[in-house]
């Protein structure tokens, strides 16, 4: 063999390689997860509301499945898209959670899609700016406090040496079908949040947070504003691990969140008002490695409205959109792993009790042993303003879950969790969504998990 | 030795991008894929893989990569730690 054949097979080795490998190759991700929850319980109805009356036990099944698909042609740019598909057994027709008339019906021939997330990621090629347009996840700098949600807006972020700060811009809320009513400009409410945080060093950062809730949706009147400033901290000092933020709020009121009602509607958030507010809230959570697993302490306080001259409750962006997850609690505040239908003792998804706001103290611990997982929690909560109710004692909860790992991604457990109602639930006049002697609450659930 | 270096070079290119018409052509092997769904040509890592790898990789640590490229794999673990988390918690 010649070397011009050698050089002619060399060719043609590299012509097929410059085939099958693309000059724009496409990295496909796709992930997701299915959860399964069978409850037993005397609190949940299924229907996102609360039993506390002695009406005895029932039993219902939910799903969800969430998929994900990425499409990423570099590390600089990307595609993100997230889909949900929530269904309880038998169906849901009445809850405004699940999608009217999903598939959960006999022979299933019903639409169950949600969108999560669909938005572009990408590094500005000029400036070193990440950009995510779209409709992306947001978590405040408050844990969950003011709101974690997914919604529609523009995020920019850069580092500047131990700096991070990112702006995010989002359209919250339109007003009707109308469109932009040109010569104004005033249909939508919208939110402005500027997020910096900084590594003192590799185990504490400290941040600082603004957001800026903005009222445009009638025409007739001034831009209403609500501020929400804040300050937090993480660190680790040797096994502990801990995370803490402060915030006040000021400018005008989210009356929706200040009601004297319990429960609001979810999706969008309600007009401002041109009532003054001045709010506060404060969280506190720790984690310290113990043995196979972790002491986990948190607490919580979001100050209460008591319904007479300017609003003193803490106003997060809107209902169901508050977590405060540290807290590991099932009835007294929400889980971090519940789907649709359950709900805190009221029938709140909503943190702050219709604007009385909360304290709460909560602690546990959490191991693993081999394909063995558990977990025991403790927590007490009271509304931080009674108003009409004769006691702010929510109550005391204890639960606890074991799990094993079936497979690398596969999980099973069970739960179980007991209220004992606060005389804020047992005495005349009770907390909204209460009975008087009422019935303590309980709720057992198997769980299955399946993530990839 | 030259010629011989040079059809090697061109063995490898071919055979490192056409690894499904190597393992279709050895006809003594078993298609783990179709048998057991492992191996698949098109197979991704979950994202409990991606993270365990991301770990590994940040372990090795300066002996093998620069900061920089470590910078690099800690935000991609923090990217996949995100996933994780939108996967399985709320909203």
């Amino acid at each position: 063999m010649n070397f011009k054949k050698t050089v002619a097979i060399a060719a043609a080795a590299g012509a097929l390689a410059a085939i099958s490998v693309p000059a724009m190759a496409l990295e496909n991700e796709f992930h997701g997860m299915y959860r399964l929850f069978g409850f037993a319980t005397n609190a949940l109805s299924g229907n996102a509301s609360f039993n506390t009356s002695d009406k005895g036990v029932d039993a219902f099944f939910e799903q969800r499945a969430r998929v994900q698909y990425i499409a990423k042609a570099s590390d600089d740019l990307k595609l993100v898209t997230h889909f949900e598909l929530d269904t309880k057994f038998g169906g849901a027709n009445t809850s405004s959670k699940y999608i009217n008339n999903d598939g959960g019906g006999l022979d299933a021939d019903k639409l169950t899609l949600e969108t999560k997330s669909v938005y572009l990621d990408f590094n500005c090629p000029i400036t070193g700016t990440n950009v995510k347009a779209g409709v992306q996840p947001y978590n405040d700098s408050f844990g969950g406090l003011f709101g974690n949600f997914d919604g529609t807006g523009v995020v920019l972020s850069k580092k500047f040496g131990g700096l991070s700060a990112s702006y995010g811009y989002f359209t919250v809320s339109q007003a009707g079908t109308t469109g932009v009513v040109f010569g104004n400009g005033k249909t939508a409410q919208d939110l402005n949040a500027l997020d910096l945080k900084y590594a003192l060093n590799k185990d504490l950062t400290v941040g600082a947070s603004y957001y800026m809730l903005l009222d445009q949706n009638d025409a007739g009147k001034a831009t209403l504003t609500n501020h929400t400033a804040g300050l937090n901290a993480a660190g680790k000092v040797g096994p502990v691990s801990l995370a803490g933020a402060l915030g006040m709020q000021f400018g005008k009121s989210n009356p929706g969140n200040a009601a004297t009602t319990l429960t609001f509607t979810g999706g969008s958030i309600p007009a401002l008002n041109n009532n003054g507010t001045t709010a506060i809230a404060a969280s506190l959570a720790a984690k310290i490695a113990a043995g196979t697993g972790s002491v986990n302490i948190a607490g919580l306080y979001l100050t209460g409205d008591d319904g007479a001259g300017y609003n003193k409750a803490w106003q997060p962006i809107g209902s169901g959109v508050t977590y405060f997850t540290p807290a590991n609690m099932w009835l007294l505040t929400r889980n971090a792993a519940t789907i649709n239908t359950s709900t805190a003792i009221g029938g709140t998804t909503d943190l702050t009790r219709g604007g009385r706001g909360i304290k709460g103290v909560f602690g546990g611990y959490e191991g693993t042993a081999d394909k063995v997982f558990y977990s025991g929690n403790v927590g007490y909560a009271a509304v931080a303003n009674k108003r009409t109710a004769s006691n702010a004692s929510i109550g005391t909860e204890l639960n606890a879950t074991v799990g094993y790992k079936l497979y690398a991604n596969l999980s099973a457990s069970v739960t179980g969790a007991y209220l004992i109602l606060g005389d804020g639930y047992k005495k005349a006049t009770t907390l909204p969504g209460g009975t008087v002697d009422g019935e303590n609450p309980f709720m057992t659930n198997i769980q299955l998990n399946y993530v990839f | 030795m030259k010629k011989i270096a040079v059809m090697m070079l061109a063995a490898f290119s071919m055979a490192a991008t056409v690894p499904a018409f190597a393992a279709e052509m050895d006809k003594a092997t078993k298609d783990q894929c179709l048998l057991a769904s492992k191996g698949c040509a098109n197979e991704s890592k979950t994202i409990q893989q991606k993270i365990k790898a991301l770990d590994a990789e940040i372990k090795k640590g300066k002996k093998v990569y620069s900061a920089e490229e470590i910078k690099k794999l800690e935000a991609k673990m923090k990217e996949a730690e995100a996933i994780l988390d939108q996967l399985l918690k709320n909203p």
